[in-house]
């Protein structure tokens, strides 16, 4: 049963990078490299300061923005691309479990995403690491993005499906909650898929990476993380067996 | 072409009492009908219903009454039905990104068909399409597009096929020559539906003709008899002029005419011949020497036409 | 007997033709009504009344306060335009995107550029009325607070002699800062294809400035450290207010800490006006659809 999933996924992917997206990817990875040229030439690059610069910059700009802006396009695009475009029914009309569908067009998003967030993790560590910058820091931020991706790519998968302006849905929850709300309200800090990110960084960071303010504890990342993801995807699964091409929201 | 794959099996669509509706929208009202090898039209206007009916013979829909069943198995909600059965969508949608070969190629192996490649590189061929093949399908003309949706959807040789207005938005040529694969295909022993709103374009191609109306099956039959149906029927005209009395009694003395009808606003004329009428309104305008100010035939529009098929 | 043919159908026109300008004028007021989603159905209208509502609240908020309470103590002016920043940084990436990739979706750009206006023409037609609709954000509530300001008090003539001259910086800063706000996301959108990207990528030039910002705060010292805030549009638009109002800006704020002249955050921006105008044009420059 290999053939036919590879070819889902083949499928996924060439939609993903259709229409320009592909340029927007690069522009993604390349991003933080190009900071780093910033900072090399702004700053006098003292003792401790390039750990400074990482942990800011992958916390705030690549954790904090690029990984849910890639998640939020790839995501949608992935099924709700499809159904807009309506060659969503050439997947359907095969004998093929629906779930299967369902899941492959999930992973391959998460992987386009985890792939590029990690690129630009690794492509500005390469250009700024040293003693004082161990491999623990881009890996402790690559595994953010994974478990970033994997729960904002669910998340995003159902929404892009349900809805036809599942992006701008997907920003919205990116603007509203994760940035205004979350930030300023410490009790729902732990709905932030952004916040699970940043906690994660530091726990697989051992000791290297650390955040003054990183509240949520991991147990909750855990359950909380998983619970969002597993429900999105059996929503997203329950929602493609269902399918019935009747005109959507 | 190429020479015809091997005959695939025969197969038999039925619908029985099938009926689907939205909410308070019904789309398809208890509609029975049985289906032999060959090609059969389902034929109507706009909103009667006739992409549902195909939807839910490719097993996408669930009736919400009834059955429909492809050799005796539910067509929804079984995977492996669809083995059989291959649907052209109405839509142009197809990935605009991907070139025609790699869009039957893919076809060929979510099918998880032994051999994709050959089965892809066959099914282009009946279609004709083995020049463009690999440009990409958003530089196709329409016809073109039409043309690799149904090598996409015969590429693992399914014994049905269901054409969702196929000919829409192709020029003469395109058509003649989408007819010629189709007739080929249904001289294979495939069960082969075409749903059209425009008779003509089924030309001689279908042998049975399904006429939907509002959801309902409005009439079965021949295509001739059909065809004979629909140009024999009285047509009926709105007519405006400065003195309508004088032309209704006018037009009431030529022999074309079956009945006149004199009220507020014009006058309706009936007749069973529409060439000889026209030039004789003319006629009597300029001998009354009364000015035609509106001349409207009110019932060329498709609902009226299949709605006196109903009432036949 | 003659026959005639009575030509009863097609007329020409024979009125005035208006021209270029008249065309102009008349795409400007059509897309500033766009922009609060008039004549677009009732979801157009949502987002744009809610975020125009926002922005007026606080003001109203001051004035039944004020007036309940009699203490004139009044949100300043300069205060008013970098909390309105947020609301109107959503405003304009929610409408940018109305207002021209709706065209390019529709193809109905095509339209438009057969009649007698050029494409620039287009360009900046749309730049001015997007400009003008959230002109309708940032001056609003600024006036609110003004007309708040000389009635409430007991004797308003006096009032109003204090405070007039402030009708200036209201009118120039408001406009300015709308300029800044739409040109640049009409820019950013210039280059979307569909309305979500096109609001996607304004709404991600809003995120990732005050980020890069905030890391440029981190690293850097000195004075890259402090001309860094021009990074950050909601700090040059509260600089430029502050520089407007003639305030001194608190030690403890951004901008006070980065010290720069007054000056510095007029050129600013002015400076992205510029160049996103210029992006936006060039976006445009061919008259092809």
């Amino acid at each position: 049963m290999n053939g036919p999933y590879m070819t889902v996924a083949w499928l996924t992917w060439r939609q993903l990078f259709a229409r320009r997206r592909a340029w927007l990817a690069a522009a993604t990875v390349v991003l933080p490299f190009i900071l780093t040229f910033f900072y090399r030439l702004a700053t006098e690059d003292r003792e401790g300061d390039r750990l400074i610069f990482m942990l800011g910059m992958n916390r705030e700009i690549v954790i904090g923005v690029l990984l849910p802006l890639t998640a939020v396009i790839f995501g949608t695009t992935a099924f709700g691309g499809e159904v807009d475009d309506g060659t969503m029914i050439y997947l359907l009309v095969r004998p093929l479990p629906r779930w299967g569908v369902a899941l492959t067009k999930y992973l391959v998003a998460v992987l386009v995403t985890a792939a590029i967030i990690t690129a630009a993790i690794m492509l500005a560590w390469l250009a700024l690491r040293n003693d004082e910058l161990p491999g623990a820091v881009p890996r402790s931020f690559i595994t953010a993005s994974v478990v970033g991706s994997l729960v904002y790519c669910a998340l995003f998968s159902y929404v892009g499906l349900v809805t036809r302006k599942g992006l701008v849905l997907g920003l919205l929850y990116i603007i509203f909650f994760e940035n205004i709300l979350a930030r300023g309200v410490p009790g729902v800090k732990w709905l932030s898929v952004r916040e699970f990110g940043v906690s994660v960084a530091q726990w697989a960071g051992g000791g290297v990476v650390k955040f003054t303010d990183a509240s949520v504890p991991m147990t909750t990342v855990w359950v909380a993380g998983s619970i969002i993801l597993v429900g999105a995807l059996a929503m997203t699964i329950r929602t493609m067996m269902r399918y019935e091409l009747v005109e959507r929201l | 072409m190429t020479a015809p794959a091997v005959s695939p099996q025969p197969s038999a669509i039925r619908l029985s009492n099938v009926s689907r509706w939205y909410g308070n929208i019904v789309a398809v009202n208890d509609v029975s009908f049985t289906l032999a090898p060959g090609v059969t039209g389902l034929l109507g206007p706009n909103g009667a219903g006739k992409t549902t009916i195909l939807h839910m013979m490719a097993g996408l829909l669930r009736p919400s009454a009834g059955t429909v069943l492809i050799d005796d198995a539910p067509a929804a909600g079984n995977p492996l039905v669809y083995r059989k059965v291959g649907l052209i969508p109405e839509r142009e949608s197809v990935h605009d990104y991907l070139s025609g070969w790699e869009f039957v190629r893919a076809c060929a192996r979510l099918h998880a068909l032994p051999d994709a490649d050959a089965a892809a590189h066959r099914a282009i061929d009946q279609v004709d399409m083995a020049a463009p093949q690999h440009r990409r399908i958003s530089t196709y003309s329409k016809g073109m597009k039409q043309r690799i949706k149904v090598a996409g959807a015969l590429v693992h040789d399914p014994a049905v096929l269901l054409l969702d207005e196929p000919f829409n938005g192709m020029d003469p040529r395109q058509r003649l020559h989408m007819l010629d694969v189709l007739r080929q295909l249904g001289q294979q022993g495939r069960v082969i539906v075409i749903s059209s709103h425009i008779l003509e374009e089924l030309n001689d191609l279908a042998t049975n003709i399904l006429v939907m109306v509002s959801g309902r099956l409005a009439a079965s039959g021949h295509f001739r008899e059909i065809r004979r149906l629909m140009t024999d029927r009285p047509h009926t005209f709105h007519i405006k002029s400065s003195d309508d009395r004088r032309l209704a009694a006018a037009l009431l003395a030529d022999q074309s005419v079956f009945s006149v009808e004199l009220g507020g606003d014009g006058i309706v004329i009936r007749t069973g011949e529409r060439g000889t009428l026209t030039r004789n309104i003319a006629r009597a305008a300029r001998d009354t020497k009364i000015r035609l100010t509106e001349i409207r035939p009110t019932d060329e529009s498709l609902e009226s036409v299949f709605a006196y098929l109903v009432a036949k | 007997m003659s026959s005639a043919i009575y030509d009863l159908g097609y007329q020409r026109y024979t009125g005035v033709r208006h021209g270029r300008a008249y065309s102009i004028r008349t795409l400007w007021w059509f897309s500033v009504r766009a922009a609060f989603g008039s004549g677009r159905g009732e979801q157009a209208r949502r987002m744009p009344i809610l975020v125009t509502a926002l922005t007026f609240l606080p003001a109203l908020v001051q004035i039944g306060v004020a007036s309940a309470s009699g203490a004139l103590n009044f949100i300043s002016y300069s205060n008013y335009l970098e909390f309105s920043a947020l609301a109107i940084a959503l405003f304009v990436a929610a409408q940018a995107p109305e207002l021209i990739v709706n065209d390019k979706q529709n193809g109905t750009l095509s339209l438009y550029l057969s009649r007698p206006i050029s494409a620039g023409d287009y360009a900046l037609a749309k730049l001015a009325a997007l400009t003008t609709a959230t002109t309708v954000l940032t001056l609003g509530p600024m006036l609110v607070l003004f007309t708040a300001r000389v009635f409430l008090p007991v004797s308003p003539w006096v009032a109003f002699k204090d405070e007039w001259t402030k009708l200036f910086p209201i009118l120039g800063g408001s406009l300015l800062v709308s300029l800044f706000f739409g040109s640049v996301a009409l820019a950013l959108s210039s280059f979307a294809i569909k309305r979500a990207f096109a609001t996607a990528s304004v709404i991600a030039f809003f995120l990732l400035t005050p980020a890069m910002y905030g890391v440029a705060q981190s690293v850097t010292a000195g004075a890259v450290r402090r001309w860094s805030v021009l990074l950050n549009p909601v700090l040059v638009v509260s600089g430029y207010s502050k520089w407007l109002f003639e305030i001194e800006a608190s030690h403890r704020s951004a901008v006070g800490r980065a010290d720069l002249p007054g000056q510095a955050y007029l050129w600013a921006v002015l400076g992205v006006c510029a160049i996103s105008t210029f992006v936006l044009l060039s976006r445009y420059r061919k008259n092809e659809a």
